[in-house]
């Protein structure tokens, strides 16, 4: 073991600290700890070749031609003083060493560790298919600018596979550019995996009244290239044939998880369990005190949602959970916070501000409870059991952190809540989800396998010593 | 960020919105029209790489935002860039 650390109060903030992951939550979780007063050294291992960069704009204004995509590397908002060792990915954990193996063959030793690799963009299933030219995956900056080429050149006709948040950005982006676009979901709507075909449903109505040929329940049964190797054909399960030179494959994450093979994490293409402080959490069940896992990557027991591991695909979340790894890291288990942070997101297409508290994909009911769903602008109310659980607003940001204070009280549903604009008909209906959610914020494994229990028991032990107190960060 | 030795190490001003907190107020529309921008009525888009002349601007709209969702920041120095690629 390469542990020096003393044995001093501020043993916590010395050490070599290695960020396997240099995007959002490595770079956020980096800054946090030197402000936390981390003093030791630091290193962030990136397999990319860029600086790190902001996702979200890649498939709104990159794509759309509103925003270079060399304007996207995030802010430095704290001084790091660190080593980077970018452009090479780690391969492999060795938790007994205390090292990280790189791809270049080297070791990169620790005394802690932060797992931060995120997802990727699961890729078409028929390799011979996706290899086509003008099958195109969206998560990186090089993939936004292939794509943002193609759509620049124009397009007879794009196709997009998969109607989740990124394939309903990117048919906004393809109707505002006034190219011809098919949306293809397999579900009975988009973006019913995350909000439920009720909320599903209107969202087909907004892609439809926009001139996207939205085709529910239908699947891609090839992709056909020509003598080049280029995409000329789709044909799909409805029986039709189109004519595409564009398709763009968004059907769901994969989390970075290969390189934590033998290791011993618990650790999957669902994510890295981890408990409540965000330690992550072995195969055997036992927590690993020397290892944190942040962002997209984790999957971590909330008190909110007892039954579940959480593992979300939301900005707000990478960002929060780098200020909880951070501050438990440096500040030891004597002051550890749970990671509590309310799963939130926002998503931008058709000119509508779709923002999401809570997690709606567990409910069981949902109501419009205030606005017009005609004009577009509503809040919807998700419950589980008779309680609030989550809230979805289309325009109407303004009124979600009221329903963020009432998720986290466990408020019932229907809201005893005197709002204006209360819609005449406010009978919950059910809420609609498709039995496999997909692409899903949340996965219970149908049994649950030692790691999970371990984090969820760890949670139930923290949330009854009660730690800390239920608080979002918003407001 | 803005004092004179980070100027002198040439660091670009940056801004970054936390979108899930933003209510869109709008208020950094106002104050800052180049960098903030509302693409339909709740739409707020903005340039994380402001234009130097805007910077100002990005400064009173960072202050202006009621809800703090405004960060600004800087980017990575080039000495650290070119120690950084391989
Ligand atoms: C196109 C797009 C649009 C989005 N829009 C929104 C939105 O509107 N709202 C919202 O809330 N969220 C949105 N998101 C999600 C948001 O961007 C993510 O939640 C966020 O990027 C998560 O940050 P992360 O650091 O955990 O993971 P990532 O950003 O995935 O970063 C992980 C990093 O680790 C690297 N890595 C992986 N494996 C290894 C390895 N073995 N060795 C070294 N490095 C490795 C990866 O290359 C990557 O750089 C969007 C995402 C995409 C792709
Ligand atoms: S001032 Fe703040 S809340 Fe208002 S639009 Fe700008 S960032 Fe959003």
């Amino acid at each position: 073991m390469t542990e020096h650390l003393d044995s001093r109060t501020d043993r916590f903030t010395r050490g070599r600290v290695v960020i396997v992951g240099a995007s959002l939550a490595g770079l956020r979780t980096a800054e946090a700890l030197r402000q936390e007063g981390f003093t030791g050294a630091l290193t962030l291992i990136g397999d990319e070749p860029h600086l790190p960069y902001d996702r979200p704009p890649l498939s709104k204004q990159v794509l759309a031609g509103r925003l270079p995509v060399e304007h996207t590397p995030l802010a430095r908002l704290h001084d790091l003083e660190a080593s980077w060792r970018c452009g090479v990915p780690a391969v492999g954990l060795s938790l007994a060493d205390g090292h990280v193996l790189l791809a270049d063959g080297q070791h990169v030793p620790f005394d802690r560790l932060i797992i931060a690799t995120g997802a990727r963009a699961r890729p078409w299933l028929h390799p011979a298919e996706a290899a086509l030219d003008g099958v195109l995956l969206l998560r990186t900056r090089d993939d936004a600018s292939r794509l943002r080429a193609r759509l620049a050149a124009g397009s007879p006709r794009v196709l997009i596979i998969g109607g989740g948040f990124i394939g309903a950005e990117v048919a906004s982006v393809c109707r505002a550019l006034d190219l011809r676009v098919t949306v293809v979901e397999r579900g009975p709507a988009p973006l019913a995996g995350a909000l439920g075909t009720v909320v599903g449903s209107i969202a087909a109505a907004v892609q439809r009244d926009h001139g996207v040929d939205l085709r529910c329940d239908t699947t891609v049964t090839t992709l056909e290239g020509d003598a080049d190797g280029r995409l000329r054909r789709v044909h799909l399960s409805d029986g039709d044939t189109l004519d595409v030179d564009v398709a763009l494959v968004a059907i769901g994450p994969l989390r970075n998880t290969e390189w934590l093979a033998g290791s011993g994490l618990a650790a999957d293409p669902r994510g890295v369990v981890c408990d409540a402080f965000c330690r992550a959490i072995d195969e055997r069940g036992e927590i690993q005190e020397r290892v944190f896992v942040a962002g997209d990557v984790a999957r971590w027991p909330h008190p909110l949602y007892p039954d579940e591991l959480l593992s979300v695909e939301h900005w707000s979340n990478a960002v929060a959970q780098a200020r909880t790894v951070a501050q438990n890291l440096v500040h030891g288990p004597a002051a550890y916070r749970a990671h509590t942070h309310l799963p939130s997101f926002w998503s931008h297409q058709f000119g509508i501000n779709i923002k999401s508290a809570g997690v709606p994909a567990l409910a069981d009911q949902v109501l419009i409870t205030q606005g017009s769903v005609d004009d577009r602008r509503f809040v919807a109310a998700y419950g589980l059991g008779g309680r609030l659980i989550a809230a979805v607003t289309f325009n109407q940001a303004r009124m979600l952190p009221v329903y963020q204070a009432l998720i986290e009280a466990s408020a019932p549903l229907p809201i005893d809540f005197k709002a204006s604009d209360r819609p005449s008909d406010t009978r919950p209906l059910p809420a609609g989800f498709p039995a496999a959610p997909q692409p899903s914020p949340t996965m219970a494994a149908p049994t649950r396998s030692r790691a999970e229990h371990a984090a969820t028991s760890a949670m139930a032990m923290e949330h009854a010593a009660s730690r800390t107190s239920l608080t979002s960060d918003a407001g | 960020m803005n004092d004179e030795t980070s100027a002198a190490r040439k660091r670009r001003m940056k801004v970054v919105v936390d979108l899930s907190r933003c209510e869109v107020f709008a208020q950094c529309v106002f104050a800052s029209p180049t960098t903030f921008v509302l693409h339909g009525d709740e739409v707020l888009e903005y340039d994380p790489s402001p234009d130097e002349a805007a910077h100002e601007q990005v400064i009173l709209a960072a202050r202006a935002c009621p809800v703090q969702a405004i960060s600004i920041g800087w980017s990575e120095e080039p000495e650290d860039m070119e120690a950084r690629v391989p």
